[in-house]
């Protein structure tokens, strides 16, 4: 993933630690119905992660303004309560007129049904290859242990 | 002066209030929300700002003015 990203802590994040590596790359938010699954988030870091994967969470106020906090409280959140391992951005916008250019390259590719644009909601999944390539988008009520998500992972791992 | 009103009764153009206080101005009005029964959405999807504010179908939301 060739972008610049700076981390929930305000550094940047460096680009060495996300390349050659498959993401899972996830809009979070600390006050959605859907923030439980931090958990299931958290245990593909704990089963995949290593030298060749890892999540990317990226904290967004878009939808209901469910992610109002400071870095600070959102960082605090995820370690207390759901003991987050894997690193997070700074909040961005993944939507509108201020995408982040991340978002951009993710929203281009289309779901299983065909469907690219807008991220529906909090919790929306994309897997890059470790090659740098969008290979799965997964919609938010699509949980982390799901076998489509659990599947594309392996297989991406795989090749 | 805002006014409550039924999800059915707001169109496009008009402002809401979002429950975390962000204004949004209705740009679209999507009849479905994710894989939820019986909710629906109101998205602002303009220069300004992109923001969604899903709510149930024959709720009462806040609106601050009409469009």
């Amino acid at each position: 993933m060739d972008f610049d990203l700076t981390g929930i802590d305000g550094q940047p994040i460096d680009p060495k630690s996300l390349q050659g590596k498959a993401v899972l790359v996830v809009n979070v938010a600390s006050k959605c119905g859907l923030t439980p699954q931090y958990e299931g988030l958290e245990a593909l870091q704990k089963k995949y992660g290593s030298e060749r994967f890892t999540v990317l969470g990226v904290p967004a106020n878009q939808f209901a303004g469910q992610e109002p906090g400071t870095p600070e409280e959102i960082q605090q959140f995820c370690s207390t309560k759901y003991g987050v391992s894997f690193p997070l951005t700074e909040k961005l916008e993944v939507n509108g007129p201020r995408q982040h250019p991340l978002y951009k390259q993710l929203t281009a590719f289309a779901d299983a049904d065909g469907k690219a644009g807008e991220v529906e909601w909090n919790f929306e999944k994309f897997l890059v290859s470790p090659a740098g390539d969008v290979v799965a988008r997964f919609r938010p009520t699509v949980a982390p242990d799901d076998q489509q998500v659990t599947g594309a992972i392996e297989k991406v791992l795989s090749a | 002066m805002s006014e409550q009103l039924k999800t059915s009764e707001v169109k496009v153009g008009d402002k809401l209030l979002s429950k975390d206080g962000t204004e949004l101005t209705v740009t679209r009005i999507d009849p479905t929300f994710l894989t939820f029964d019986g909710m629906m959405a109101f998205v602002e999807d303009s220069d300004q700002q992109w923001f969604k504010m899903p709510a149930k179908i024959d709720s009462e939301v806040t609106v601050l003015s009409r469009g």
